[in-house]
């Protein structure tokens, strides 16, 4: 059965698109079938991240969505480089939403029919045999975000390791309660040095939850972002052992 | 079994040249109404391959408040079907008949997105299928129109409203209190009632109504229908009754066309040449067994 993953977070900032294609691409590594949606129609990032410079017209997840294409018109399989200690044993498919301003004002507008996201969800997570699909969503609570919580089997929650964030931690714990029946993991993000004493203990209290992992805020991620992805060039780094920490918390749950 | 327009005249004095004139230019009126109704209800059916969609429509005065409908949704790939009966009879039922119509159709195409709070959907029901949103959206803002913009005049809808995917079979739908369709299986029986998940519309401004699903499997059938077909009434009064209705969609039949041409030929002897008391709407969707596709395919027929 595959395992539908949300990437989600209250705020932005949080580096979600960049878990999403790191994740997915150390879980492909280890043999399994994976498959990322770009469900942030208003901010795509995804196609930049598998460093997809040009999307052919009528080729993107929002044309799907608008239905100007079929599904299999969308999907790209993105090669995996062979680089140290990963694997390249399985199969790794990308979902890009359009970048073309033109089109996300065309679906902010005109909007489409909210089904199509569950039966794309469907239709992938049958077709191409997926052991994960994996929606990197936008921040807060947009249409598509709260599709991606409803259909998903994990909810992989990410916050920035700072007051801010905490001050809603309690809130957005008890918001993914309502709107999610998946199982909850917590990650903490962009932590430069150590963050302030406690302050883990107090997100794992306010949601109840053990924090997954805790991403160090790293320069070498903007450096490569949009390149290559950051395992492939960084298999020995610190960051990468934090994605691992989390695929490997996903492959326990799947 | 359409009647005429009854013109009250005196005694038995003959008519007065103005009352003849003043009725034929009702009748014309009249006639006018029906042509303009009959231009909402659909010409041609769309009839996906594999499926028989099957009709009749049978109005009791010059216009009616039944109505149903039959159209494609391109983008998501649906077919629509639409049995509704607008409450009263005449031209004040035909009037809403055209405005609820046209809001539901309208509404069901060019919807757009809705957030899924909004429609009242739950999250951990899990996702929508594919039309369930605007067909929730459709049914809620016509709901909520009637009873904000023309709560005065009274004017209620039951309808059955539903969306079918003729690849899976899925029927996708919402029933606001009206007569419960007949899923009925290949060989005749009764599977089950499509019971009411929302009340009628125009009635509750805050209405509740949810999405249900039922699948069309080869050879099985939906009959949606209204109220003139169970009440309609024989010379001493008796109820045709959905019991009579029921034995006749369980008779196997080779086609939709064969089983609706059934119910309404017993629908004409049991009210014999009384007069029709309400409009009546029936119509089929089946499934065609297997067989019957290849068979289609085969001929190059759709």
């Amino acid at each position: 059965m595959t395992q539908i993953v949300s990437l989600y977070s209250y705020r932005g900032g949080t580096g979600r698109s960049t878990t999403a294609a790191n994740v997915a691409r150390l879980l492909a590594g280890d043999g399994a079938r994976v498959a990322v949606v770009d469900t942030a129609l208003h901010q795509p990032a995804l196609h930049s991240l598998f460093g997809i410079d040009r999307l052919p017209e009528w080729t993107t997840f929002t044309d799907y969505l608008l239905g100007r294409c079929p599904l299999w018109n969308v999907v790209r399989e993105v090669p995996l480089q062979p680089s140290g200690p990963l694997g390249t044993g399985g199969r790794l498919y990308a979902l890009p939403a359009c970048n073309l301003p033109y089109k996300i004002e065309t679906i902010k507008n005109r909007g489409y029919d909210i089904g199509m996201l569950g039966e794309a969800f469907t239709l992938l997570s049958e077709e191409l045999e997926l052991d994960y699909l994996i929606l990197d969503t936008s921040a807060g609570l947009s249409n598509e975000t709260l599709a991606a919580l409803a259909g998903s089997h994990t909810v992989v929650s990410l916050a920035r390791s700072d007051r801010v964030d905490l001050n809603t931690a309690r809130l957005n714990a008890e918001l993914l309660q309502r709107l999610s029946t998946g199982r909850m993991m917590l990650v903490l993000s962009g932590t430069e040095g150590a963050s302030p004493a406690g302050l883990d203990a107090e997100f794992e209290k306010a949601y109840g939850l053990p924090v997954t992992a805790i991403l160090p805020a790293i320069a070498e991620v903007s450096e490569v972002s949009g390149q290559t992805l950051f395992v492939e060039t960084f298999p020995e780094h610190v960051l990468t052992a934090r994605y691992r920490e989390i695929a490997d918390a996903l492959a326990a749950a799947a | 079994m359409s009647s005429v327009c009854a013109v009250e005249f005196n005694d038995d004095r003959p008519p007065a040249l103005s009352d003849v004139s003043a009725y034929a230019v009702l009748e014309r009126e009249l006639q006018i109404g029906r042509e303009i109704q009959a231009g909402f209800l659909p010409g041609q059916l769309p009839v996906p391959s594999g499926w028989e969609l099957e009709a009749e429509f049978r109005p009791a005065r010059q216009v009616a408040g039944d109505f149903y409908d039959v159209f494609d949704l391109a983008v998501s790939q649906r077919t629509a079907v639409i049995v509704a009966d607008v409450c009263d009879k005449g031209v004040g039922a035909a009037l809403f008949m055209a405005l609820i119509r046209t809001l539901l159709r309208h509404t069901v195409e060019t919807g757009g997105l809705h957030s899924m709070s909004t429609l009242g959907w739950d999250p951990r029901d899990g996702l929508p299928r594919v039309g369930e949103a605007p067909l929730l959206h459709a049914v809620n803002s016509t709901n909520r129109y009637l009873t904000r913009v023309h709560r005065e005049q009274g004017y209620f809808a039951t309808l059955f409203f539903g969306l079918f995917d003729a690849s899976t079979g899925m029927v996708s739908y919402i029933n606001c209190g009206h007569n419960p369709p007949l899923h009925v299986a290949a060989d005749g029986r009764l599977l089950g009632e499509l019971a009411p998940t929302g009340p009628a519309v125009g009635v509750l401004h805050s209405a509740d109504f949810r999405v249900g699903r039922v699948q069309l499997k080869p050879g099985e059938s939906l009959f949606l229908f209204t109220d003139g077909v169970t009440d309609c009434r024989s010379s001493d009064g008796e109820f045709f009754g959905e019991q009579r209705l029921i034995a006749l969609a369980s008779l196997p039949a080779p086609s939709a066309r064969v089983q609706i041409e059934r119910i309404v030929r017993a629908l004409e002897e049991h009210g014999g040449d009384g007069e029709q008391h309400d409009d009546i709407t029936l119509l089929v969707l089946r499934r065609c067994a297997e067989t019957e596709t290849q068979i289609t395919a085969r001929n190059g027929l759709s």
